[in-house]
């Protein structure tokens, strides 16, 4: 039974109305019952309802921003509890993910990305916990066959949205940050390559190897 | 993984470590129950302490500060003999400590966390206050969002740890326990059947704690919940400090209140509601006001004043002017406790502060209302419907707003009464005041509106509670002349209107 919001308004008022038509016809007794039996079996009912009405209630939530619902989270990284929760990200927030994967390292960004960018060079710096970030004059765009090769890699994946005039977050999608997940610590540059909409942090270390390829 | 597990275990005992100075004046239940509350706030208060001095915020500074003060606390146990712990005092803690590293252990095994954007700009921030300190980029994020939550989440990053997954189940779960501890207590003023003093105070725990909103809240990491169990805490102490002129009970009362003041940039007006709704008691002896109320207020004047001067042009949620209309009044509420013992403000001001704040704040809807019709209209309505049917409260609004005018309007009397019954409207009215400076209310659990109801709901569910145990006893009052005639005398409660009138020791 769905019932509207003047429906459920309308019931609260009629309830209210017997409550209140209650206690002022049995006066006395009614306070005397109501801690002793009503008031009881009203927070039974509570119980009940509550309990009953848990798995239908913790389902995703009619806003695409807020999903929230209860879930068991796959492990306490902040990646699977952003990703989780499933609430839609600003580029600003993909600060915490450089510090945790490349603290400590300097990151190199190419020229003709600076544009496109929407992270700011200085909170890359302080925020990214990075320690450098150097402009260099590099191809940073990557042809398909290029992107394909590294796409192939194991990475962490964090999507954005696009944000308004407003600054506040859309549907629409925005750039997705792909973070290179190395097995051994290695203190290598990171080059910051894009593909369309995808941007990769990649070990500089890595690209040689790979050169063949790209 | 464990290191959270342990740091927030650390603080716990802590807390309890401190709690213990009250062992001989409070119920025991409530020092085991509440360690966690105290642990975490000196936490976050040591945090502001040493990023205000300017001092750096390592792990090593905050544990120079807790070793001073555990020196500190030390003294005050061997000057109070409290420190030894007899086997009965050890016995009854150790359920509550053993319980609350099981659930540590199992939210950091089973993590169910959940992050709403608010969330993750809190997390960010506490991690920048890790790395940064308070650097301007962070106090401008305090001024957003308070700085409680962030500022206990930077321990986070020195130990390792992505975030504190264990942080907000541990608040649910102290919040759990120290509701059913305090209602227990109060209801005990009240209610001389044991039986169904202990029925009412488990059914109204469960109530509370069934609601799918409260149960997501133990997981979603934000400050709602923390503010919620400050706020309660606080609120039950002062009543209890009424009822038994137990100085103990204001020291908790105010730290609580200082914990929920620093839980949201807004936090201390609403604290500001209790806090004066205590001074018109007129029960506090002088020198307790001045001892406990003061160093609070100081403290929370302090840090704004400080994100005053490091704030520029502030945030829509602070700004310069709103911060100076906070520390305003903070300072003429400290004014007023000086001044509270001079004859005409006992007489002509004290009693009747409870209706000049719900009027003032009426007319102050009013004129808003005649300004922004719309805007306070539609908010109204919107905050109603999440009450009743977006804001995931299951039944327990529903149930609990309509026993709520039932028995403020037609219910039997309680001593002690203004803490709730100027206390939630003043609180609602203000509530809906705030949104005269912002963004509409929207529909939907995530709104703060509906979020600020969690800080609330409690004392609700606590005043219901209070009418039901007090009609059913009638005027006996456990320790009056009245009990001993039982609930017969049931008659003898004139319906109405508490008010200031009202005998306050209920005899």
């Amino acid at each position: 039974m769905d019932l509207g919001n003047l429906e459920i308004i309308l019931i609260y008022t009629i309830s209210l109305s017997i409550l209140f038509a209650l206690s002022i016809i049995l006066r006395g007794k009614f306070w005397h019952r109501f801690g002793a039996l009503v008031f009881p079996i009203l927070l039974g009912g509570v119980i009940i309802f509550n309990l009953l009405s848990f798995p239908a209630v913790n389902q995703p939530y009619f806003n695409w921003a807020y999903q929230g619902r209860l879930q068991r989270l796959p492990s306490n990284q902040l990646i699977d509890l952003f990703k989780t929760s499933q609430t839609p990200l600003r580029a600003d927030w993909i600060y915490p993910f450089i510090a945790d994967y490349y603290p400590g390292r300097t990151l190199l960004i190419p020229e003709n990305l600076l544009d496109s960018l929407e992270l700011s060079l200085d909170q890359l710096d302080s925020q990214g916990q990075l320690a450098a970030v150097e402009v260099i004059e590099f191809n940073g765009v990557l042809e398909e066959s290029q992107a394909e090769i590294i796409q192939e890699w194991e990475m962490a994946v964090v999507p954005t949205r696009e944000l308004d005039s407003d600054g506040n977050i859309t549907r629409e999608e925005g750039d997705s940050y792909h973070f290179f997940r190395e097995e051994e610590d290695t203190e290598a540059a990171l080059l910051l390559l894009r593909y369309d909409d995808q941007l990769f942090f990649i070990p500089e270390d890595l690209l040689p190897a790979a050169e063949e390829d790209l | 993984m464990m290191d959270q597990v342990l740091f927030l275990f650390g603080l716990y005992l802590f807390g309890l470590y401190f709690g213990l100075l009250f062992k001989r004046q409070l119920p025991l239940a409530l020092i085991g129950a509440s360690g966690f509350l105290w642990g975490a706030l000196f936490w976050v208060m040591g945090g502001v302490v040493l990023s205000i001095a300017p001092l750096p915020y390592s792990p090593v500074s905050v544990l120079i500060l807790f070793l001073i003060l555990g020196i500190g606390l030390g003294i005050l146990h061997l000057r109070d003999k409290t420190w030894h712990l007899t086997r009965p005092e050890l016995t009854g803690l150790l359920p509550f400590a053993i319980g609350f590293l099981l659930v540590l252990l199992l939210a950091n095994q089973y993590n169910f966390s959940y992050v709403s954007s608010d969330s993750i700009e809190q997390l960010i921030t506490a991690r920048r206050i890790a790395a940064e300190g308070l650097s301007r980029g962070v106090i401008e994020a305090l001024s957003l969002r308070g700085v409680y939550l962030s500022q206990l989440q930077s321990a986070s990053a020195f130990l390792g740890a992505d975030y504190l997954a264990a942080a907000q189940p541990a608040f649910a779960f102290t919040f759990a326990l120290v509701f059913f501890t305090l209602s227990w207590k109060v209801i005990s003023h009240l209610l001389s059947n044991q039986r169904l003093l202990l029925a009412l105070t488990v059914l109204t725990s469960l109530a509370l704690f069934s609601t799918y909103f409260i149960l997501f809240q133990a997981f979603y990491i934000h400050n709602s919940l923390i503010s919620a169990v400050y706020l309660f805490t606080g609120v039950s102490c002062f009543w209890l400090a009424v009822r038994e002129g137990e100085d103990s009970w204001m020291v908790l009362g105010m730290l609580a209140l200082l914990g929920f003041s620093l839980a949201r940039t807004e936090a201390p007006i609403f604290a500001l509601i209790f806090l004066l709704l205590l001074l018109s008691t007129d029960r506090i002896p002088y020198r307790t006001r001045l001892i406990s109320v003061l160093p609070a207020l100081f403290f929370i004047a302090s840090w704004y004043v400080f994100l005053l001067t490091q704030m520029g042009t502030g945030t829509k949620i602070l700004n310069p002017e709103k911060t100076l209309v906070i520390i305003a009044a903070l300072v003429a509420c400290g004014i007023l406790v000086l001044l509270s013992e001079l004859k005409w403000v006992k007489r002509f001001l004290l009693p009747y502060l409870p209706q000049i704040m719900l009027g003032i704040l009426l007319l102050v809807l009013l004129v808003m209302a005649f300004y922004k019709p719309e805007h306070i209209k539609g908010s109204l309505y919107v905050s109603l419907l999440n009450t009743l049917r977006y804001g995931r409260w299951g039944l327990t609004w529903l149930v609990f707003s309509q026993l709520l005018l039932l028995v403020s309007i037609l219910g039997p009397r309680l001593p002690g009464e203004r803490f709730f019954f100027f206390g939630i409207p003043t609180f609602l009215c203000l509530l809906l005041a705030m949104v005269y400076f912002r963004n509409p209310y929207r529909i939907g659990w995530y709104d703060s509106a509906n979020r600020m109801l969690t800080h609330i709901l409690p004392i609700v569910v606590l005043y219901v509670l209070m009418k039901a145990a007090q009609g059913h006893s009638g005027s006996a009052l456990p320790g009056t002349r009245d009990e001993k005639k039982g609930s017969s005398q049931l008659h003898s409660f004139p319906s109405g209107h508490p008010d200031h009138h009202i005998d306050e020791s209920g005899e």
